[in-house]
């Protein structure tokens, strides 16, 4: 058995299909590519990927994470190039590297930060309000957050301000660039869209989807206390 | 802000934006300097049910392997991105470039169901291009339609400006030429119809006048335009070997109805069932050999990588080399980790060798389809199985394991009585007894019946029957609960009755039902095959308002003379042949399968019908 980890990225169109249709691309990808997946045992067999972090439906991402296990032992560098042969233009395959064997650690566990690019596109004036307020947001000690639980049925307050590593901005010809570090993982999770809702909250604009948009664009663990992206990543 | 970015701006909006994106493995791309002819494929429904027509991924093939022609899809948007493209002003679009349907040189669609009309209005008013034929000028596309509903294009004559009738493959590169030379040259739409009249296969309504006597009856034809065919006779491509078929169908990437791997065995059956009209318009029966299909297989799974495989076919267990093919399919798959499913696999020629090989893959339910519940029904719908096939079926699969059997049958059948439908609650009730008579094999069992309607069909022997009156499928649904009720382990299921209703209207409309066809959409009719959306009341409202009187096409016998809206078709099969196997039919006399010997029904005015031998199943049969 072999356990790796691919770095790929989801681009253009691609970002319009959801986490399970893309558990079903990957896996028709790997049929195309001759690559034999490892299946899981029991009554309803299914394929050994695990995703290190769903993505939104309509993030782009540059820092895509998934493992996959097989039975026999592929050249990762063959995997790579199998895999870029065979998967639609939208799905970038960066990188592959060999996980240990032994350990157990799934890549989901160890993950911890990850990284995004937003873009806002929304007229000027309003770019420059958001700008001007991120120190006096990111001064704030705590930033509650409220969302409806599906589970719970009610509403439920969070605070996001712990999740929140660092927001850095540019203003470029496309419009407000924020450069967004945030929590992820099972040790608390912000998603880069409830951040953006807080901040236009905060700033008293309406916040409005279509004038955003999300990329992320790596994901971390952290290792002797320092933060890595997962391509350093063993297991 | 160009097009494409104010399609992406609802994008984010609606509940499936992938099923407007295009963009998938294996969609056509092509330049716009090579480009001469831009076709747009419409399928009057959802993407993810259009996207399991095989019909769609040959013709996309077939028109994208010719140089100069592009063809490119379209679907009717659901209701939420449909409301936003009309807040937006967004016009229907090909999924392909984004480029605005008008845009198109044609737009061709596919009539695979007649509750599938309205949507095809919607489209065309999505796309700002007038309804009738007669309002749109030289600008707009030129609008065409194939597929089996237009057997009878009556319903479309006026929407429409040419059908193509029976197999596509080379009825559409013709016409590609056609136009594409047309463009180059320049010229009126009418100069185009009459080149396109003298295509095989291709009627064009605005030729031909519809002429109706004083009660209302539909009494011929009447020709507008010289060259123009007397009948239209149907395409047949006889090589299927030889013809076009997809082996980079395009793979979507979310879920589709059918998401699968599929090869199409043969075109066409011989079993000749009296309501079917497939079974009448698709003949003959035109094979692919073994090794053209396992060919196929494999490299359509190598280049899609999908997990599961089906074969098409009006009745596969017919194939002549059924027990090889599929147990080199299943080799095939097997290697592959790929899973098969064989659809409409007989009764009456079970290979239960095939069923255990299969089931050590899958063992999910089985469906037989009995059509009717005694032995003479039927013999008047010339369905060849006898109870005992039935039974002995039930028996083979509950030993095999199966604990789920689910039965089709149809009600209201020409000849029916309610001693058929008794007959219905008892092969369900002999079989729940069968399984109680295997006391080895314990545990849960369900048998499902379930019944839909039945609706005459055009161009079948069933065409001058009646359609039972709404009030009447009630009462025997009512009939036929009651009388399963009883029985353990038996659960019954049936289709609305109004959407039949409906169905039989436009199955076998003249062009006056044309006008409630676009009154219904302008009431808000669309996707009247979705009970979410269908509108009964605003159908009936149609009717009265346009003065059409549904249930003298439903409800009506026709005369045995009597001239059909569609007799301007000829499907292959003549009328002569249909209107004797309507009276044997009435005599409850069945017509064997035409395997065992020609019984004339006409389509040897065209071609030589392939001989094939019959299989090892067919004869257990």
């Amino acid at each position: 058995m072999s356990r790796y980890l691919l770095k790929f990225g989801k681009k253009g169109n691609l970002k319009y299909i959801s986490h399970l249709d893309l558990l079903r691309l990957f896996q028709r990808g790997f049929k195309r590519a001759h690559i034999k997946l490892k299946y899981s045992q029991g009554f309803n067999p299914h394929a050994k990927i695990g995703f290190a972090l769903p993505l939104s439906l309509g993030f782009e991402s540059e820092g895509e994470y998934m493992e996959f296990e097989t039975d026999e032992t592929y050249d990762t560098e063959d995997i790579k190039a199998r895999l870029k042969s065979c998967m639609p233009k939208g799905l970038k395959v960066y990188e592959c590297g060999m996980l240990t064997e032994t350990s157990k650690t799934a890549v989901a566990a160890a993950l911890e930060y990850a990284s995004y690019i937003v873009i806002f596109r929304g007229d000027e004036q309003k770019a420059d309000i958001i700008d001007s307020r991120i120190k006096s947001f990111m001064d704030q000690k705590e930033i509650i957050s409220v969302k409806f639980s599906k589970k719970k049925k009610k509403d439920i307050e969070s605070d996001i301000r712990p999740h929140i590593k660092s927001i850095n901005s540019i203003k470029g010809k496309e419009g407000l660039t924020l450069s967004l570090m945030l929590k992820t993982g099972s040790m608390g999770n912000l998603n880069a869209e409830t951040l953006c809702e807080e901040l236009c909250r905060f700033c008293g604009i309406e916040y409005e989807r279509s004038e955003w948009s999300f990329t992320r664009t790596e994901m971390y663990f952290s290792a002797k206390k320092n933060l890595k992206p997962l391509t350093e990543f063993k297991g | 802000m160009n097009f494409t970015e104010r399609i992406e701006e609802l994008l984010m909006r609606v509940n499936k934006p992938a099923a407007y994106m295009g963009g998938e493995l294996y969609s056509a791309d092509k330049n716009a300097e090579e480009i001469d002819l831009n076709f747009g494929f419409c399928f009057p429904d959802t993407y993810e049910i259009g996207m399991s027509y095989l019909g769609l991924q040959i013709i996309y093939h077939v028109l994208n392997e010719l140089p100069g022609v592009f063809c490119q899809r379209l679907f009717a948007p659901a209701a939420d991105m449909e409301a936003l493209m009309r807040e937006n002003d967004i016009s229907l679009f090909t999924l392909e470039k984004k480029q605005p349907a008008a845009e198109m040189d044609i737009l061709g669609f596919t009539l695979q169901y007649e509750l599938s009309f309205t949507n095809i209005l919607n489209m065309l008013n999505l796309a700002g291009i007038p309804l009738r034929s007669k309002d749109r000028g030289e600008t707009y596309p030129v609008i065409a339609a194939g597929g089996n509903c237009s057997f009878n294009p009556e319903p479309l004559a006026d929407i429409i400006d040419f059908f193509m009738l029976g197999d596509g493959e080379e009825v559409l590169a013709e016409t590609a030429d056609i136009i594409k030379e047309h463009k180059k040259s320049g010229g009126t739409k009418a100069e185009l119809l009459k080149k396109l009249a003298e295509v095989e296969g291709i009627y064009i309504p605005s030729f031909y006048e519809p002429k109706y006597d004083e009660s209302g009856k539909m009494i011929g034809h009447k020709k507008l335009y010289d060259k123009a065919p007397d009948r239209v006779v149907k395409r047949i491509v006889m090589d299927m070997d030889n013809v076009s078929y997809p082996m980079n169908p395009i793979v979507p990437y979310i879920e589709v109805v059918h998401d699968r791997s599929v090869i199409e065995l043969f075109r066409g059956c011989t079993r000749g069932c009296r309501f079917c009209q497939a079974g009448m318009i698709c003949r003959p029966v035109r094979q692919r050999s073994r090794s053209v299909v396992t060919d196929f297989a494999e490299r359509q799974l190598e280049n899609t990588g999908y997990d599961e495989m089906s074969l098409l076919s009006l009745s596969t267990s017919d194939y002549s080399e059924i027990e090889p093919l599929v147990s080199e399919l299943m080799t095939i798959c097997k290697r592959r980790e790929v899973g098969l499913s064989i659809p409409s696999l007989r009764l009456d020629s079970f290979s239960y060798d095939v069923l255990r090989e299969i089931q050590e893959y899958r063992k999910t339910g089985l469906t037989f389809a009995p059509e009717a519940g005694t032995q003479r029904l039927r013999n008047i719908i010339n369905k060849s199985i006898t109870d005992e096939h039935i039974y002995t079926a039930a028996e083979n699969v509950i030993r095999m394991g199966y604990n789920n059997i689910k039965l089709y049958f149809m009600i209201g059948l020409p000849g029916e009585r309610d001693e058929d439908l008794d007959g219905i609650a008892e092969i369900a009730k002999k079989i729940v007894d069968i399984k109680r008579n295997i006391p080895e094999f314990k545990g849960r069992f369900n048998v499902t019946v379930s019944v839909s309607n039945f609706v005459p069909k055009a161009q079948t022997p069933f065409q001058w029957a009646a359609q039972d009156t709404p009030q009447e499928f009630d009462r025997k649904h009512k009939y036929l609960k009651e009388r399963i009720k009883g029985i353990k382990n038996v659960s019954f299921q049936y289709h609305g009755t109004e959407t039949s209703f409906l169905e039989a209207v436009f199955s076998r409309g003249d062009r006056r039902v044309g006008e409630a066809l676009i009154r219904a959409w302008e009431l808000g009719c669309r996707f009247d095959g979705w009970s979410e959306h269908f509108k009964y009341d605003k159908w009936m409202q149609a009717f009265e308002e346009t003065g059409v009187d549904p249930a003298f096409y439903s409800e009506r016998v026709r005369g045995a003379d009597e001239y059909m809206p569609w007799d301007i078709i000829d499907c292959g099969v003549t009328k002569k042949y249909m209107r004797s196997e309507y009276e044997k039919a009435m005599q409850e006399v069945q017509t064997p399968d035409c395997r065992k010997g020609c019984t004339g029904c006409g389509l040897k005015r065209f071609v030589e019908c392939p001989e094939y031998e019959m299989g090892r199943n067919y004869l257990l049969g």
